[in-house]
């Protein structure tokens, strides 16, 4: 079996990776894509934790993260589409403005 | 012996997509290499006896959730990203650095910190593959945890109504 | 029983199972055209061997034979990644499925689940198609099939809700054993109806083949693929006709359990069972037309989508009172 540390050190790495992309990138796509890697990591952990301590918590709040992801995908894209048809832009850095 | 091959060559392509997804100038093939990760996750998810959370990630994740991003790259037809240059000139090496001390504080802590001990709960693997992963899931998720199911589905409504307002053509 | 044996059958099986199902595969596009010839009032392919029995290998001989064109500017990686990316999932789920009592490959504890989580990953290799071609008309086609797809995914998963609440399993075989007595066809009508229709759409078959529609797309996904390219989309479709049927049989039909009185194996019965299937599949190709986009988008949401939750709500009513 498999210890649990590496399924922890796994979720780190792929947190780590997530986190480098939500900084790095530009493009808001791939900031919202590099967040969904780091929902992911965290849900490995869950994942993990639940089998070490035989507890299935950690398996649902896994799938509750995985609706969050879904609703903040749906919305995050929608917002996404809505300023690309006013701005037509994906820059982050160039959405400074509350209001225009 | 088996196991321990199985989980290094998933963790390999997830690793390795997630590198792909965030070092790729091309947001599509990112998006197919996220695809390739949640993959990868869900074996793993096999492999620790979480059928249910398997499926779940690759019908919800990888099939509407990554088919959604497609969608939109596809729409907005970015072609290539243009390498911007980032706005803070130190944000790369700072961004390293903090993710890189992040990384070492997390292995020090898992190194360090007695995981193994704490009381077992109700689902050993065995009682596991007994019940079943599906129901056992599914029966938390009807009573114990029954007010965050509920709360869950406000969200997504919200998260609906908000997507529809949101990405609606406004009349001008 | 060594580890080592056990690999062994478990290879055997797949083998037969893939050989067979690819060879079943090309004889159901023979099929199509011979039935819908006849529906027409033709005769259908006639030339190659006695009624053109050998005209599946003769075209596979083509494909197989044909210049492999990549256009100038396509996506070249994803362009050939695409057809796998639908071929692969289409047969990965023959994996699961209960062809008689005892003949399977493997019985997992979440089998539906895994045909659904599977048989959706088969639309990103549309998607991909369609977008790696680079032509306007690619990528209309795989925009629809995106949207459609994802739709009725939806209500494909919601139909098959209904017997497996009757059923209590998610277990393939459990299914099948459960409907030893009533199939469930005739406990949930309303399912099955919205799961055939789902299932039309999701194969992109007639009259939901607005990705591919040829009188206005051209070919759709696949208008720049030739060759092998061309014939991997094309038994793909195939297969996950062959897929969703088995589905139907296994969920609605009692699978490989036969009418009481009548002894004939249990494999007999499976294969009548999803050769009518497969027929009625054809049928309709060959009577309906075609849906317009927004029809298909009108018909899913606002007519099939409450009528699923009614069943839904109505068979657990009924479970939770009477049962």
């Amino acid at each position: 079996m498999v210890p649990l540390t590496h399924y922890l050190a796994l979720g780190a790495i792929l947190f780590l990776i997530g986190a480098a992309g939500v900084l790095m990138r530009r493009n808001a796509i791939m900031i919202l894509l590099s967040i969904e890697l780091m929902l992911n990591s965290v849900n490995i952990t869950f994942v993990g934790f639940a089998r070490q301590w035989a507890d299935l918590t950690g398996q649902v709040f896994a799938i509750f993260v995985i609706a969050v992801a879904a609703c903040e995908a749906a919305v995050g894209l929608a917002i996404l589409i809505s300023l690309n048809r006013d701005r037509q832009m994906m820059n982050v850095d160039e959405i400074n403005l509350l209001k225009w | 012996m088996a196991g321990q091959l199985f989980f290094y060559f998933l963790a390999l392509l997830t690793v390795a997509g997630a590198v792909a997804v965030v070092a790729l100038p091309n947001p599509l093939y990112s998006v197919l290499s996220l695809v390739a990760t949640f993959l990868g996750l869900a074996g793993l998810y096999l492999s620790l006896n979480a059928q249910f959370v398997a499926v779940v990630q690759v019908i919800v994740y990888a099939g509407a959730i990554m088919m959604l991003f497609l969608f939109v790259v596809m729409l907005i037809n970015l072609g290539r990203e243009e390498r911007q240059a980032l706005r803070l000139p130190v944000q790369k090496l700072a961004g390293t650095i903090i993710g890189l001390g992040v990384f070492a504080g997390l292995v020090n802590l898992y190194a360090t910190t007695p995981l193994l001990t704490g009381a077992k709960g109700l689902f050993p693997a065995a009682r596991l593959a007994e019940v079943g992963s599906v129901q056992a899931v599914g029966r938390l998720l009807v009573t114990q945890y029954v007010l965050p199911f509920q709360a869950m589905a406000v969200l997504l409504f919200v998260g609906i109504v908000g997507a529809v307002v949101l990405a609606r053509r406004r009349a001008r | 029983m060594g580890i080592a044996v056990e690999a062994v059958i478990a290879l055997v099986k797949i083998a037969v199972v893939l050989g067979v199902v690819s060879l079943v595969v090309a004889y159901l596009t023979y099929l199509e055209r011979k039935i819908i010839a006849h529906i027409q009032q033709r005769l259908g392919p006639m030339r190659v061997g006695w009624h053109g029995l050998l005209q599946p290998i003769a075209d596979g001989a083509k494909l197989f034979l044909k210049e492999d064109i990549i256009p100038d500017k396509a996506d070249k990686v994803v362009f050939v990644i695409a057809p796998i990316m639908v071929l692969v999932p289409a047969f990965v789920v023959y994996s699961v499925l209960p062809f008689s009592s005892t003949f399977y490959i493997t019985q997992v504890n979440i089998g539906i689940f895994f045909i659904l989580a599977v048989s959706s990953l088969g639309v990103f290799g549309i998607v991909m198609a369609g977008w790696a071609s680079n032509s306007k008309y690619s990528l209309l086609g795989a925009l629809r099939s995106a949207a459609q797809m994802l739709s009725y995914e939806i209500f494909l998963g919601f139909s098959i809700i209904g017997p497996l609440m009757l059923a209590g399993s998610l277990n393939m075989q459990k299914i099948v054993e459960a409907q030893s007595d009533v199939w469930f066809v005739f406990y949930q009508p309303l399912a099955f109806v919205v799961f055939f229709i789902a299932a039309l759409a999701e194969t992109n078959r007639v009259p939901f083949d607005l990705p591919e529609a040829e009188t206005e797309l051209v070919a759709g996904f696949h208008t720049e693929y030739s060759g092998m390219k061309f014939a991997f989309f094309f038994l793909a479709e195939y297969a996950s006709i062959m897929v969703v049927s088995t589905v139907a049989v296994t969920l609605f039909f009692g699978g490989w359990q036969g009418i009481g009185w009548i002894p004939l194996p249990g494999f007999v019965w499976y294969v009548l069972k999803l050769g009518a299937m497969i027929f009625v599949f054809i049928w309709i190709r060959a009577t309906l037309p075609r849906y317009r986009y927004d029809q298909l988008m009108r018909l899913g949401w606002k007519f099939m989508f409450p009528l699923v939750m009614a069943n839904i709500f109505l068979t657990g009513l009924v479970k939770f009172l009477f049962l």
